[in-house]
């Protein structure tokens, strides 16, 4: 997305590569959208003008609200949306903006990212050695798919923060030539 | 040592949020590093409860409601319906005494009952209504004021997307506070269109009447076609969102289907319907969407660990040994919001702080639908209320450079007296807020 960073050697390409794999994943999950609207929509037939309940419908329903939010984490941090109370930080130029994102994400949160991550692969590992299922109600689908989903949307959320990390350390670097 | 964490965790957060980090990422990382000290620096207890709450957040069915319902904003905004309902409701509010405010707080309205996000909806009001107001000699104090509050209604009218998630914090039906928001959404904005009649008749040359040469001429019968060409569609919608929650068919996550689905018929019936209004409409539910979430992960993250720092215990304990009336208690909640509100916003605000409240809420015999909406109504002024004022930001992205952010702050002022004019009759009187959904919904 961000090509002015071209210039600025590795980081900003890598970084241009990064923003290529958080920008589809966004995509998939802003694909999901229609599947759970039908789902949904489905239940409300299936129950009260077909007057069959489904079984499968609520719990499909919650994984696909799920892999829909946890996918986009990484795609709204790539543009920015997530809330910030900017009263201070719009004081600051984009250098000093950098400083703060730069120390921010690599101090703390990427490895924040990085264990959570790790936690939630074993989480998954855990549920597929046991076969476990999930238990909430008639459909009952083993555990681990949606605990991949899980695995995948904070990896994918932390090579996200990596990107960023490059592209604060790409705007002090190429403020730096031009002085 | 110990008693000190729970303060130093709100301390780290506060000085991140400040910074401008994000505000999901600095809950996240401020539970985290709190709950690692706490553990002695062992990582597997703090990452199992951190799990936890991923997969909890993550398969928790009612949080699709808040997709559903941005989406029906989104496309709504792109649907062109509010030129429509602008234009006709100006075909009858425009000889009253401060007509074009009346029409746009009216418009207001029914956009607020048809969409549940406040941003968006303020964008596209003011950008309808400004310049008129501003052709016609509107005061613009008064224009600003008109704006904010309106768009802003988005919050207290149903649906809301704020309710979706108090609701469940608060351990509250979510379909009684939709019901139950729909009185004090309304005494909230009749007090508006009271306030703008009231400027219009006392200080006419803050809303100035359109020259009487200019009336229209156009016969009644077509006022009456396109008011109702304007009005029937979203009413239908209105109908099917609320009326399906309040007939106790569908559940709100239901509900929200159903209205994201009526959208997109209604575009098609206002001929916008198209696969890039589609795609653009998608991104932003996905962008929205997920940045309310995060927040709402990195709040039960940051509530999870300030449990295990022990700061949920102290914090009873401070609050316990207060020794004042239920009364006293209440206000003190309330002003703490209210103060939160001026730098949080509205998310952050109710999951902070909702946890918090609400054992003592119940404790004290307080009707819990009565003591969210109370809140509502504070964070809905919280949107007004500088530095961090939304419903300002917003008005200012797409205001002309004449309206200063001195018209927007005069402007808010008396809007922000007519909050609390409201907050104070929906606290003398909790039937206010607890006899519709008793009706209606029979608990």
């Amino acid at each position: 997305m961000d090509f002015a960073n071209r210039n600025s050697g590795w980081p900003g390409t890598l970084a241009a590569h990064l923003d290529r794999v958080t920008l589809w994943s966004g995509a998939a999950a802003a694909l999901l959208f229609l599947p759970l609207v039908i789902v949904t929509v489905w239940e409300v037939i299936a129950r009260k003008i077909l007057g069959v309940p489904t079984t499968w419908t609520f719990e499909l329903g919650y994984m696909l609200t799920g892999t829909y939010f946890l996918l986009g984490g990484a795609v709204t941090l790539m543009r920015g949306e997530h809330v910030r109370i900017d009263l201070v930080y719009s004081q600051f130029g984009p250098r000093g903006q950098a400083v703060i994102d730069l120390v921010f994400l690599a101090v703390l949160f990427l490895p924040f990212c990085v264990l959570i991550s790790h936690a939630l692969f074993d989480y998954m590992a855990e549920a597929f050695a046991s076969g476990r299922t999930t238990g909430k109600s008639a459909w009952n689908p083993p555990a681990w798919p949606f605990r991949a989903i899980m695995f995948a949307s904070f990896v994918l959320l932390a090579l996200q923060v990596v990107a960023k990390i490059l592209h604060a350390v790409a705007v002090l670097t190429t403020k730096e030539r031009a002085r | 040592m110990m008693e000190l964490l729970p303060v130093l965790m709100f301390v780290c957060l506060f000085v991140l949020i400040f910074c401008g980090v994000q505000v999901a990422l600095a809950l996240m990382v401020s539970g985290f590093v709190f709950g690692l000290i706490e553990f002695d620096f062992n990582l597997r207890p703090i990452l199992f409860q951190f799990t936890q709450k991923i997969d909890e957040t993550a398969s928790n069915f009612v949080l699709a409601a808040v997709p559903l319902f941005v989406f029906m904003g989104a496309v709504l905004e792109r649907s062109g319906i509010a030129e429509q309902l602008f234009r006709a409701v100006q075909l009858w509010t425009g000889r009253l005494p401060g007509g074009l405010a009346v029409g746009t707080i009216l418009m207001s309205i029914i956009f607020a009952a048809s969409t549940g996000v406040v941003g968006a909806t303020e964008a596209v009001i003011g950008l309808l209504a400004i310049p008129p107001m501003l052709r016609q000699g509107y005061d613009k104090s008064l224009i600003s004021g008109t704006i904010c509050a309106g768009g802003s209604l988005g919050t207290i009218i149903p649906p809301s997307v704020v309710v979706i998630i108090l609701g469940p914090v608060a351990d509250v039906s979510i379909g009684d506070l939709m019901v139950g928001m729909i009185v004090p959404g309304s005494i909230l904005a009749l007090l508006y269109l009271v306030y703008v009649v009231g400027v219009a008749v006392v200080q006419p040359h803050k809303a100035p009447r359109p020259d009487p040469s200019l009336a229209d001429s156009m016969p009644l019968i077509d006022k009456l076609w396109i008011s109702l060409k304007a009005l029937i569609p979203p009413l239908l919608m209105i109908c099917a969102v609320l009326g399906t929650i309040i007939a106790g068919v569908a559940a709100p996550t239901e509900a929200a289907a159903i209205g994201a689905v009526a959208a997109v018929v209604l575009a098609g019936f206002y001929r916008t319907l198209s696969l890039t209004m589609l795609k653009d409409a998608g991104w932003r539910t996905l962008i929205v969407t997920a940045m309310i979430m995060f927040v709402l992960l990195g709040g039960s993250m940051f509530t999870v660990a300030f449990g295990s720092v022990g700061g949920i215990t102290q914090l009873r304990g401070v609050l316990g040994d207060l020794d004042v009336s239920p009364a006293v208690m209440l206000a003190i909640f309330l002003g703490i919001v209210f103060v939160a509100g001026f730098f949080l916003e509205w998310i952050s605000i109710i999951l902070i702080f909702i946890p918090i409240f609400m054992p003592f809420v119940r404790d004290a015999g307080f009707d819990p639908v009565w003591f969210c909406m109370l809140i509502l109504l504070i964070v809905q002024t919280s949107y007004l209320t500088p530095p961090l004022a939304p419903a300002i930001f917003y008005l200012r992205g797409i205001a002309p450079p004449e309206m200063t952010l001195t018209d927007m702050y005069r402007g808010v002022v008396p809007f922000l007296v007519l909050q609390a004019i409201c907050l104070a009759i929906m606290a003398a009187f909790p039937g206010l807020a607890t006899w519709l959904p008793g009706v209606l919904l029979g608990f």
